[in-house]
């Protein structure tokens, strides 16, 4: 079984999430602020952290950055686009909302902890259109400013609600082929430069 | 909301006798307005190599910046009553002094200046107005200020001769009374700004208990039923959000902003979870409401024969095409053999879409879900 942390203010909402992932993961520990957060990170070394976006003292972007080495599941009430891309950016490695039901949440850790990204369908939604027609208006771009054509299908799947394996099988690849799409476009969104991510990183204070 | 903050920052900057060089100005705007104290000495280096101009506003800085400790504003009030009940004396010593200029044999224009003189550096005495530095600089220039007004008395006709006693009258009066009635100031706004946060608590206490406690109530009622319980809870999220957020994709006259609505109303009205994601936008023309008008019936159906907890619903719009994909993952139907009584929920779905020169794809296998797709 993974070993999961969870890292969130509300302890109430730790409770529910040990609960529901009760036999699925071994939960080896809880955090409520950012200071015991990167404490516990330190101590236990778990294979995945479970990451409130909205905590106090800069919040799980502030808890990332801090353990660059982690493997990072990012929870969070809000979809709004700043914060998926701040903690995307600080280096988690997936973002779900705090809505998910316990079957998608414990898939969604054993992936992220296997090294893929995870993406809802809301966030695949707000990637695709951060890089909204990179390729057409700026054809010199860099490699990690635009999606290739095959990404944007994948995406485009993954926001209509399709699970890995049915894009897989929509597309005619193998699952592994489709993570690793998915994998590059994490890596290009915590690197690009494209204007529109750049211009919400700053205004979260993170470039 | 941000009057406090532009108060704040619009306030004179203190000395800073820690960091100090010389007498701490250079520290003192630095640590102010958050910049490097080297940049601010340089700055002041290099003006002054400039005919001199960093000394003179090195000086002025000097005199008008704050002192943390010892530059307490002493009540001005306090201070004129002070003055006030020493009237007297003030008078008294002027006299005095006026009758020894006349004695000595001294003209209009030097006996009327010394009398005043006397008179306004008697009072600065008696009121106690000169303890801090602020203090004596103003009252300094109040005196020479009364001094130039007298010496100008006598040639009454030339006005022009009172415009500088005037000025140094002027300067000395906000130097003496300008931090207090900065602080007037900044307390009259912090006080509406208190005001403001406290009809905003109002505000906020009162749409939670509309909303919010009232939720919570029948969710007490209805715990014994889970699905009815979590509707509850579902719609109170979104009602809270659209609150919190001011809501601006919902209210939009565009293909979101319709389908968001479409969303929310199938919703509370069937106890599912619709999810709409949207890639680009257009407003909400002929062919486009159309078009919202068919995802809807799709969402409507899905929450209505699906039997499925979650549909996905997903737009994606240019100016030139617009598609939209419903997707649930319920019971799912044999699209070839649509029973009688579903085939008019399809045809508003799929003869509306060509009536308006688009397309709808159903499809669907039992068990395995249904995706509509809709495109123009």
């Amino acid at each position: 079984m993974k070993r999961v942390a969870l890292v969130d203010d509300h302890a109430l909402f730790r409770a529910g999430v040990r609960s529901e992932l009760e036999g699925r993961v071994e939960v080896i520990g809880e955090a409520g602020t950012v200071e015991d957060a990167v404490a516990l990170i330190a101590e236990t070394k778990p294979d995945v952290v479970l990451l409130d976006v909205h905590m106090p003292d800069g919040g799980g972007v502030a808890v990332a950055r801090r353990c660059p080495e982690t493997c990072f599941l990012a929870l969070s009430v809000s979809d709004a686009p700043e914060d998926v891309i701040a903690v995307i950016r600080a280096g988690a490695r997936g973002y779900v909302t705090k809505t998910i039901d316990a079957d998608r949440l414990a898939d969604a850790i054993e992936r992220v902890a296997e090294g893929d990204a995870v993406f809802s369908p809301r966030l695949a939604g707000f990637v695709l259109d951060a890089f909204r027609g990179a390729a057409a208006a700026a054809p010199e771009a860099s490699d990690l400013d635009q999606l290739t054509p095959r990404e944007q299908e994948v995406l485009r799947l993954i926001a209509r609600g399709y699970l890995y394996k049915e894009v897989a099988f929509n597309l005619g690849i193998s699952a592994k082929t489709v993570e690793a799409h998915v994998t590059s476009v994490l890596r290009k969104l915590q690197f690009t430069n494209r204007h529109e991510l750049s211009r919400w990183a700053m205004e979260q204070g993170l470039d | 909301m941000s009057a406090p903050m532009a108060a704040a920052a619009a306030g004179i900057p203190a000395l800073d006798s820690e960091h100090r060089k010389l007498a701490g100005v250079c520290a003192g705007i630095a640590g102010h307005y958050r910049i490097d104290v080297k940049y601010v000495r340089i700055a002041f280096v290099l003006l002054t190599l400039l005919g001199g101009i960093g000394v003179a506003l090195y000086g002025l800085a000097y005199l008008t910046m704050t002192s943390p400790t010892i530059d307490e504003v002493a009540d001005p009030t306090a201070v004129l009553h002070e003055a006030g009940a020493s009237w007297r004396e003030a008078v008294g010593a002027g006299a005095v002094a006026a009758a020894v200029a006349l004695v000595a044999g001294a003209g209009w224009q030097v006996i009327l200046p010394v009398g005043v003189g006397v008179a306004a550096g008697m009072v600065v005495l008696r009121s106690g107005i000169a303890q801090t530095r602020r203090g004596r600089v103003g009252a300094a220039l109040m005196i020479v200020g009364a001094v130039l007004v007298a010496q100008a008395l006598p040639a009454l006709s030339q006005v022009q001769s009172f415009a500088f006693p005037v000025i140094v009258l002027l300067a000395g009066s906000v130097m003496l009374f300008g931090p207090w009635w900065l602080r007037m100031a900044q307390a009259l706004t912090a006080e509406r700004t208190a005001r403001i946060r406290a009809q905003e608590r109002a505000e906020v206490a009162a749409h939670l208990h509309d909303s919010v406690l009232q939720t919570l109530a029948l969710i007490q009622r209805r715990a014994d039923d889970p699905t009815e319980v979590a509707q509850l809870a579902r719609r109170q999220e979104r009602d809270l959000r659209a609150w919190l957020n001011a809501d601006e994709t919902a209210a939009a006259d565009t293909l979101h902003g319709a389908l968001v609505r479409a969303a929310r109303e199938i919703e509370e009205g069937h106890g599912v979870e619709v999810e709409v994601v949207c890639v680009g936008d257009r407003p909400l023309g002929d062919d486009t409401a159309a078009l919202a008008a068919a995802a809807r019936e799709a969402i409507l159906n899905a929450a209505k024969f699906a039997g499925a907890g979650r549909i996905d619903v997903y737009a994606e719009a240019s100016d030139e095409r617009a598609e939209v994909f419903v997707r649930d993952r319920g019971a799912g139907f044999d699209v070839g053999a649509v029973p009688a009584d579903r085939r008019g929920v399809r045809e508003s779905i799929v003869g509306r879409m060509q009536r308006h020169g688009g397309r709808a794809e159903v499809r669907s296998q039992p068990g395995g879900g249904t995706e509509v797709e809709l495109s123009l």
